[in-house]
């Protein structure tokens, strides 16, 4: 299933890879045949792992998704055709985990584009001590999210929870934070956001960083507010990497499974539950692998269909550059 | 918080939060790729990892010392010598378990013991399938009995001989007829049942004195027709001036529990045929779910805004005279010191007394499929049963009814009190269909008691409720059951 997602991503930097490629070989370097060698050696570990564990499973979930097979069953267990693509696509719970799919990048790709942006062009201000900003605003990325999950688990439970203990103090009723759909999905984004911030926020922060400073020196001089400077200068230079953070974040949005899985197991009532959830109960707690594989590839495609829609919308204005 | 299944069969005050679960297969060294990461991010960590993974795997050959992630990473599995014993017990019944495995193990000192204890519910069903699959099976798990079939169906267990049994000191006779059937499938015995759990009636002693509800002998008056019922629950309520009769509506599997029960005494089935039929019955459904809609909604005698966990919490605290949930409720309302008796769940609907049911499922003590298990290993895991189930008046004193029949008749369980004044329900179980979709816990159970719950509560009407459920059910139906061969 991740296997079909995450093969989502490499079909999207495909094309990319290959430009480079032919770029490479038409800018007429040539390579020894002993280098060759070498670098196909180099290359080998990746390529074996990535066959071994993405190619191989995505194309072993491509056939199961025409037979009925199950995990109760050995062997593909029959063939269906396109039985399970039909039921798939006509099954509600598909549809509705779908949404939450989406629901959930709609109301984190939002903050997670904006907020690093706006810390990062903070942190890019600051004179001394820099570091001291990257590490607070990157660090959360490196823990695990069964810590994240524990540790906001605590804070969001109910009545005893650190939250509801201050809203109680402050005279307020408890937060339900993961008692209601509405409130499991405020409670779901405040997790993911400070946990996923530090990539973005690095990425922005790079990319600020590459801004040239003499073309602020030349827009101070002939008087440009800082605003200006921000305006004229910072952001359309960053142009492209908000692209990338945009794009990179929707398909990692598109994929929530573990967060929500840990801290509310999709509920109250599955009202939370993303569709790789969705397939990993019906695939491998309710047995039906062909099924849950059928879905995988509706949904890998689906993702795919974004990443190309994604770098049609943006391809023009970067060929400009 | 937590998936809400596992909410709702042990609610009660076991603070079941993520801090307590189990972390799973996410373990972040070994899952590749977190979702919520990019592969530009995790791709060169998943390939330093597998190398890592790589090395250990060649150091532990060498070595020839595993430790347990590297027993299960070269598939060398637990200890040969290891009884594993596997179980989705928490809570007061997580503890009262730990304290007969602990029994075992004080009078089999020659047997290394080891009880793994899982999430509740799918996360433990799954992890179970699993391991089976994965040929490193533990010796022997819990698992409830309807979803012991739906394993037994899947291949997934061994059955029982009766002679292995007899060897051992156990005799089938010597179980609760009713779980014992559910055991059998094709006259093979699956499972040996532990105990029966149902729903039931709680009732504050002090609150239901006061409303003139108790017998002389200091007993609950007589509940079993519609309108005593109804009675009971608006007397009770004006003493306590809050609610009446305490039923968690808004939960969708407890709003299954309370149908099933009353369904069944009307004669009512939900799926037939291994689930590949719906024979539900609008009209009998219909008049189980309009009576207490009735009662939510127009009466007022049983409280439709109030949550599962709110009525639950008012019984706990004395201030709700009425209350039916599950037995296992009894250690929670004996530690908060509530003044409580027990009675059956009641009889509101069929003709005679013989068409009594209340909704049930039982712990039961399988046998993982493992084709490499020695006549001695088999002896050795059914004496832990053995154990186990000699030990079950230990286990009813948490609420569960003994499937155990000697200590079901025995004088120390009738002196048990309150819980062998219910202890006669466990011979009118109604288990939840048999179908591969269906059991406790299931999803089966959350989808139909969720339009139930929304019927009750006011939130759809009862000729909606039975429509979406006939849609889903034939939706589930028409399903093609993974558990068979194509």
């Amino acid at each position: 299933m991740s296997s079909a997602t995450d093969g989502a991503l490499a079909g999207a930097a495909a094309p990319a890879t290959a430009s480079r490629k032919r770029a490479g070989s038409t800018g007429g370097l040539q390579l020894k045949s002993g280098e060759r060698r070498v670098g196909w050696a180099l290359v080998a570990p990746f390529l074996v792992l990535y066959a071994v564990w993405l190619v191989g499973p995505t194309l072993y979930g491509l056939v199961m998704s025409f037979f009925n097979t199950s995990v109760a069953r050995s062997g593909l267990n029959g063939f269906v055709g396109f039985q399970n693509y039909a039921g798939v696509l006509s099954d509600p719970e598909f549809w509705g985990t779908m949404w939450h799919s989406t629901w959930f990048t709609i109301i984190t790709t939002i903050p997670l584009v904006i907020l690093p942006l706006v810390f990062a062009l903070l942190t890019n201000r600051v004179g001394r001590g820099q570091w001291i900003f990257r590490f607070a605003f990157f660090a959360p990325t490196l823990v695990p999210v069964t810590a994240v999950v524990l540790i906001f688990g605590w804070m969001y439970s109910a009545n005893n929870g650190i939250l509801d203990q201050a809203l109680a103090k402050l005279g307020m009723g408890p937060g339900n934070w993961t008692v209601t759909t509405g409130m499991s999905w405020v409670s779901i984004t405040i997790l993911t956001v400070w946990w996923t911030i530090g990539f973005n926020y690095v990425l922005y922060l790079a990319g600020l960083q590459d801004i040239p400073t003499q073309l602020y020196e030349a827009a101070a001089l002939d008087g440009a507010s800082t605003f200006q400077q921000m305006r004229t200068i910072t952001l359309p230079l960053l142009r492209r990497t908000i692209l990338l953070v945009t794009m990179l974040q929707i398909l990692a949005s598109m994929k929530v499974f573990d967060q929500i899985y840990l801290l509310t197991s999709g509920g109250p009532n599955f009202s939370t539950r993303p569709v790789i959830e969705w397939i990993y109960d019906t695939g491998i707690t309710q047995y039906r692998t062909g099924y849950a594989a059928a879905a995988s590839i509706v949904y890998f495609v689906a993702l795919l269909v974004v990443g190309l829609v994604w770098m049609l919308i943006n391809r023009r204005p970067s060929e400009e550059d | 918080m937590v998936r809400p299944l596992i909410d709702n069969q042990k609610r009660v005050f076991k603070v079941v939060r993520p801090s307590l679960r189990e972390p799973r297969d996410s373990d972040p060294a070994i899952s590749p790729s977190s979702p919520s990461s990019r592969s530009s991010r995790t791709a060169p960590s998943r390939r330093g990892v597998l190398a890592g993974l790589g090395l250990a795997a060649g150091g532990a050959v060498l070595s020839g010392c595993a430790s347990p992630a590297v027993a299960g990473i070269v598939g060398t599995g637990p200890g040969k010598d290891t009884l594993q014993f596997w179980s989705l017990l928490g809570g007061a019944d997580g503890i009262v378990m730990q304290g007969m495995v602990d029994q075992y193990k004080k009078t089999h000192p020659n047997v290394k013991q080891q009880t793994v204890t899982l999430g509740w519910g799918d996360p433990y069903y799954t992890k179970l399938s699993l391991a089976v699959i994965g040929n490193h099976p533990p010796d022997v798990g819990i698992a409830h009995l309807t979803r012991a079939r739906i394993l037994a169906k899947a291949g997934l267990l061994d059955p029982i001989a009766e002679s292995d049994l007899e060897r051992n000191g156990l005799r089938i006779t010597d179980f609760n007829p009713v779980a014992v059937q559910m055991a059998t499938i094709n006259g093979k015995l699956y499972a040996v049942p532990l105990d029966t759990h149902v729903q039931t009636v709680f009732y504050n002693t002090k609150i239901c004195k006061q409303a003139g509800l108790l017998k002389p002998d200091g007993t609950l008056v007589d509940l079993d027709s519609r309108d005593r019922f109804t009675e009971a629950a608006l007397e009770s309520k004006k003493v306590t001036k809050q609610w009446g009769f305490g039923i968690g509506v808004q939960d969708p599997v407890i709003s299954w529990r309370q149908f099933q029960g009353f369904y069944s005494q009307a004669g009512g089935q939900v799926v037939a045929d291994q689930g590949t039929k719906v024979v539900l019955d609008d009209d009998k459904a219909g008049e189980v779910i309009d009576f207490i809609t009735g009662l939510t909604l127009h009466k007022g005698a049983v409280p439709s805004t109030a949550s599962s966990g709110a009525v639950f919490n008012a019984f706990a605290a004395g201030t709700l005279g009425l209350f039916i949930d599950g037995d296992w409720d009894i250690s929670a309302f004996k530690a908060a010191k509530t003044p409580f008796d027990m009675t059956r769940f009641p009889q509101l609907f069929g003709s005679v007394p013989t068409d009594y049911k209340v909704q049930a499922d039982s712990h039961s003590l399988v046998l993982p499929r493992n084709s490499g298990r020695s006549r001695q290993r088999l002896d050795t895991t059914l004496q832990f049963i053995k154990s186990i189930i000699s030990q079950s008046l230990t286990w009813g004193g948490g609420g569960h009814i003994p499937a155990y029949l000697p200590t079901d008749r025995s004088e120390a369980y009738k002196k048990l009190k309150p819980n062998s004044n219910y202890a006669a329900s466990a011979r009118h179980a109604a288990y939840d269909p048999d179908a591969w979709y269906s059991g406790s816990g299931s999803h089966f159970e959350s989808v139909v008691g969720g339009y139930l719950s929304a019927a009750f509560t006011g939130q759809s009407s009862v000729s909606a409720a039975l429509k979406n459920m006939r849609r889903d059910l034939n939706r589930l139906a028409k399903t093609k059951s993974p558990l068979k061969s194509a």
